[in-house]
């Protein structure tokens, strides 16, 4: 399959170079361009410039994606203040937010959703950066557009559009560490009111090892292809549509499982989505816009255990989406958006014995308000309607006030939820080695009265409320922005998110042999808060220094009760006596950081805009788990230590449309092989482009 | 009849001082790697026998005065009603219940607390974070939760403190999934005085 893939490729990219004659060079941009005047389409669902926000968002431009040298969506994302990669279950990386789990952030591709979270997270390691034009993150809690999961932020990746009227073609080959492949071919072209264009991402590396001498590779083998192809008509008065065609497919030689060595297995993950895009500018006040989404997932792990029998894990996930909203701009440049839609969502996996289908219809209004030049009000309702679980409203309202040319305020506060997912709902598990079973709640009560029937059962709690709410947050975000001169602004946010009716597992039943029965229950409360300053700084036209710092706090707020109370002791290693710990003992959730820190450092040698790029990164300790017997991380526990991790790459221009670039990744080697299993030590890549 | 008196009273009195009691000393121990194995495979019912254990023997005991038993994470008081398969006779009056505090300074027992073995709810419950431990799902480990004493009626109604240190053999500092499990490690207090509520 391999070499399929690769002589189909290698036949692209003939191809396109051949193109690559024909087509001029891309638009430049001027080193000044400060990067306030981007336009972001995700903190309104509507194009509005980066500098008159009325909440926090961070963009990575196309710029800093290139210089970066990075082909994956969590590798630049770990890289952002306030935003950290967590490993999760089989090599995936999810994302952390201001301390919110990956599991509550939503991730949009061109403002739709991806799916395929299992076990809740969401591997950004699929998403691949080739035909990125920049990333949005927009923080604090957004169900008021975009409903379930935006409960900590979301994150929209937004494609390139195709801009000139011509053909062009770009191509990318990078050879790095651990046999690492990448390569990437891509076409447009753009006649009259017609365009098109598609791309191909070819992706694999051996990956790498931290502990020899065992059966087990810390990060299997893989490879992935991503291909997708577009096309759009301007039909002018009749409006545009658009089409998109994505399909991502990965194999993983072997997966990391939590089993017993000596087991062989192989993981497969394909992913299709399908869009439409329909938008009209009715009259000069009033625009349309139908969007049509079809997503599919598809996840299968194959696994032979030392007794040779095949032991199979499917997962297959469905979304199809409808969105149709109108936006009609009021006196005083005010705009008004009103949308509605529904949602359709399928699952089949292995331990669900039902294919459940959810249905969902939704409407939201946003009232996008500029009461006079110097203060905006955005504020923003929607409303959920579930089959299968409590309707939502949430509400959002936020605000900019700009005192003076270098001063502004602002601040946001708003609602976020996210469902309880199907795995919540209707899990059907037994783990047969650790003695214990799963029952999601909308199964339990059948399951628990098939075991009474067959006198199996020992005792079940018969006030246990299966009627499962949705988890659901509200965050207060404050802003200052200050420009300390035109070439410096400061930036500083403070947050707080407020998390409640988190789903967690917990004991409801015991069964006569003696396995624990567990069903889910909205048991937990957590509190998020910290503080984050950027700068970005232009000392002179070729130089330009990005940095940023954030402290963190996020603490279980019936953890931070029963430390208040005198119920939590701490073991002592030496000694082995308990003693009492105090509230300030107590540190907060696993696998976040108190301080964490990012540079960005960039130094332009010539017009050609060669340069190097330096990143670095700190990351304050933190916990992974309990170390001294109250299963809670308090200060007394064993951390993984702090550390910084430097990226460099080197960016030149050979040729009018071609040009290398070095990287370093991990400059200084840091590498902790018991406790950090995401990072292999330093590495190094080379990348050949033409035209991108 | 002066005589009488005199003769009557030094009788009384020594009498009296025949059937003053001697106060026994409490004893403070720790008992190293008890086995409380289950003789069943994972995941199948637990079976097998209870490791029965007396205070004021000191030691592992096969008959009816014992104190509190062994299986497995589950402690069994030899008093109320068995809850499972192959638990052996209740033959006393003894109970138990979870104190917090750390085991120096839980001195007092209180009557109130105690509760006895039941069909549905053992006197030390079972179940992490429930009783004296705590399961951890990504690492396997079941570990003595700090600051949690064990408090116990014994089969005649003595008390005693009870502090679990570890559930491996041989109390590894950092056990995991590959250390040998089911060797309690445990320190006890022992008040062998009938009735008395405290271990000073």
């Amino acid at each position: 399959m391999k070499n399929n893939y690769i002589s189909k490729l290698l036949l692209l990219i003939s191809f396109t170079s051949v193109f690559n004659f024909f087509s001029k060079g891309e638009i430049t941009d001027s080193l000044k361009t400060i990067e306030m005047n981007t336009v972001v389409v995700s903190a309104n669902k509507t194009d509005k410039p980066l500098f008159e926000l009325t909440v926090p968002a961070k963009i990575i431009t196309r710029q800093e994606i290139k210089n970066s040298g990075f082909s994956r969506l969590d590798e630049i994302i770990n890289e952002q203040i306030g935003i950290v990669t967590v490993p999760g279950y089989g090599g995936s990386e999810g994302v952390q937010i201001q301390g919110i789990d990956p599991d509550y952030i939503l991730i949009l591709v061109d403002g739709f959703p991806v799916i395929g979270r299992v076990a809740g997270i969401l591997d950004l390691s699929r998403i691949s950066l080739a035909n990125v034009e920049r990333v949005e993150i927009i923080k604090g809690a957004s169900s008021a557009l975009y409903g379930s999961e935006a409960l900590g932020g979301v994150i929209n990746i937004i494609t390139q559009s195709v801009e000139q009227n011509k053909l062009g073609s770009s191509t990318y080959y990078q050879y790095g560490s651990f046999n690492t492949h990448d390569i990437l071919a891509n076409i447009r072209y753009k006649v009259k009111n017609f365009h098109v264009h598609g791309n191909i991402n070819y992706y694999s590396s051996d990956g790498f090892d931290l502990i020899g001498g065992d059966d087990q590779k810390t990060v299997e083998a893989f490879n992935n292809l991503t291909g997708s192809v577009g096309l759009g008509y301007d039909f002018k008065y009749l409006g545009e549509i658009g089409l998109g065609y994505k399909r991502f497919s990965e194999n993983r030689d072997g997966t990391v499982f939590i089993t017993s060595p000596g087991i062989e297995s192989k993981a497969n993950t394909s992913e299709n989505n399908f869009s439409i895009k329909y938008r009209n500018y009715i009259s000069k006040n009033l625009s349309l816009n139908v969007d049509f989404y079809h997503s599919s997932y598809e996840s299968v792990e194959e696994k032979i255990d030392p007794n040779n029998i095949l032991l199979k894990n499917n997962f297959l996930q469905s979304l199809k989406r409808t969105d149709i909203r109108f936006k009609y701009k009021t006196l005083k440049n005010s705009y008004i958006t009103i949308g509605f839609g529904q949602d359709i969502e399928a699952m089949e996996r292995t331990n669900i014995i039902s294919n459940p289908e959810h249905k969902s219809k939704f409407t939201y209004v946003q009232y996008d308000w500029k009461t006079n030049n110097k203060l905006n009000i955005v504020s923003g309702l929607r409303f959920d309607s579930h089959k299968n679980y409590n309707s939502q409203l949430s509400p959002k309202i936020s605000a900019k006030y700009s005192y003076s040319d270098n001063f502004s305020i602002k601040g946001s506060f708003g609602y976020g939820y996210k469902t309880p997912d199907f795995r919540q709902l209707y899990l059907n598990f037994v783990n047969s080695t650790s003695g214990y079973i799963v029952l999601g709640t909308k199964v339990i009560e059948d399951a628990i009265i098939e075991l009474k029937e067959t006198d199996q059962l020992l005792f079940y709690e018969e006030l246990f409320d299966t009627n499962l709410l949705s988890e659901s947050s509200n965050s207060l975000n404050l802003g200052f922005q200050y420009y300390i001169n035109p070439n410096l602004p400061v930036e500083l946010n403070l947050f707080r998110n407020n998390i409640y009716n988190l789903i967690e597992s917990n004991i409801v039943g015991r069964k006569i042999n003696g396995q624990t029965i567990y069903s889910y229950s909205n048991l937990n409360k957590v509190g998020t808060q910290g503080l984050e300053i950027q700068a970005s700084w232009l000392p002179i036209n070729r130089i330009s220094v990005k940095g940023g710092y954030q402290i963190l706090y996020a603490k279980d707020k019936s953890a931070v009760e029963d430390f208040r109370s005198e119920l939590v002791y701490a073991r002592d290693p030496v000694s082995g006596q308990s003693f009492l710990l105090k509230s300030s003992d107590y540190y907060g959730l696993y696998g976040r950081s108190r301080h964490q820190l990012n540079l960005n450092l960039s130094y332009y040698l010539n017009e050609s805009k060669d340069n190097f790029n330096l990143r670095i990164n700190y990351r304050g300790k933190f916990g992974l788990r309990d170390t001294n017997n109250n299963a809670f991380l308090d200060k007394y526990d064993r951390f993984i230590s702090g550390h910084f991790i430097s990226n460099l790459s080197y960016n030149k221009k050979i040729m009018k449309n071609l040009s290398i670039q070095f990287f370093v990744r991990n400059i200084m080697g840091y590498k902790d092989v018991e406790n950090l299993l995401n990072n292999p030590g330093r590495s190094y890549a080379l990348k050949f482009i033409f035209n991108n | 009849m002066k005589i009488l008196r005199i003769f009557l009273i030094s009788l009384i009195l020594l009498s009296c001082s025949e059937e003053e009691p001697i106060l026994g000393s409490i004893e403070t121990m720790i008992v190293t790697n008890l086995e409380a194995s289950t003789s069943s495979k994972p995941g199948d019912p637990q079976s097998g026998n209870f490791t029965k254990f007396s205070f004021s023997e000191q030691s592992v005991v096969e008959g009816d005065d014992w104190d509190i038993a062994f299986r497995a994470t589950t402690i069994l008081v030899n008093g109320g009603f068995p809850g499972g398969e192959d638990e052996p006779d209740r033959t006393g009056i003894g109970a138990g219940y979870v104190e917090v505090g750390s085991y120096g300074s839980i001195n007092t027992i209180d009557e109130n607390k105690f509760a006895q073995d039941s069909q549905s709810l053992y006197a030390i419950p079972t179940g992490s974070g429930k009783g004296w431990y705590n399961y951890d799902f990504q690492s396997h480990v079941i570990t003595p939760i700090a600051g949690r004493t064990l408090i116990f009626k014994t089969h005649n109604g003595r008390y005693a403190k009870v502090e679990i240190q570890s559930y491996y053999k041989n109390s590894p500092p950092t056990p995991n999934i590959t250390s040998e499990a089911q060797y309690y490690t445990f320190n006890y207090t022992y008040q062998p005085n009938k009735g008395v509520l405290n271990f000073n």
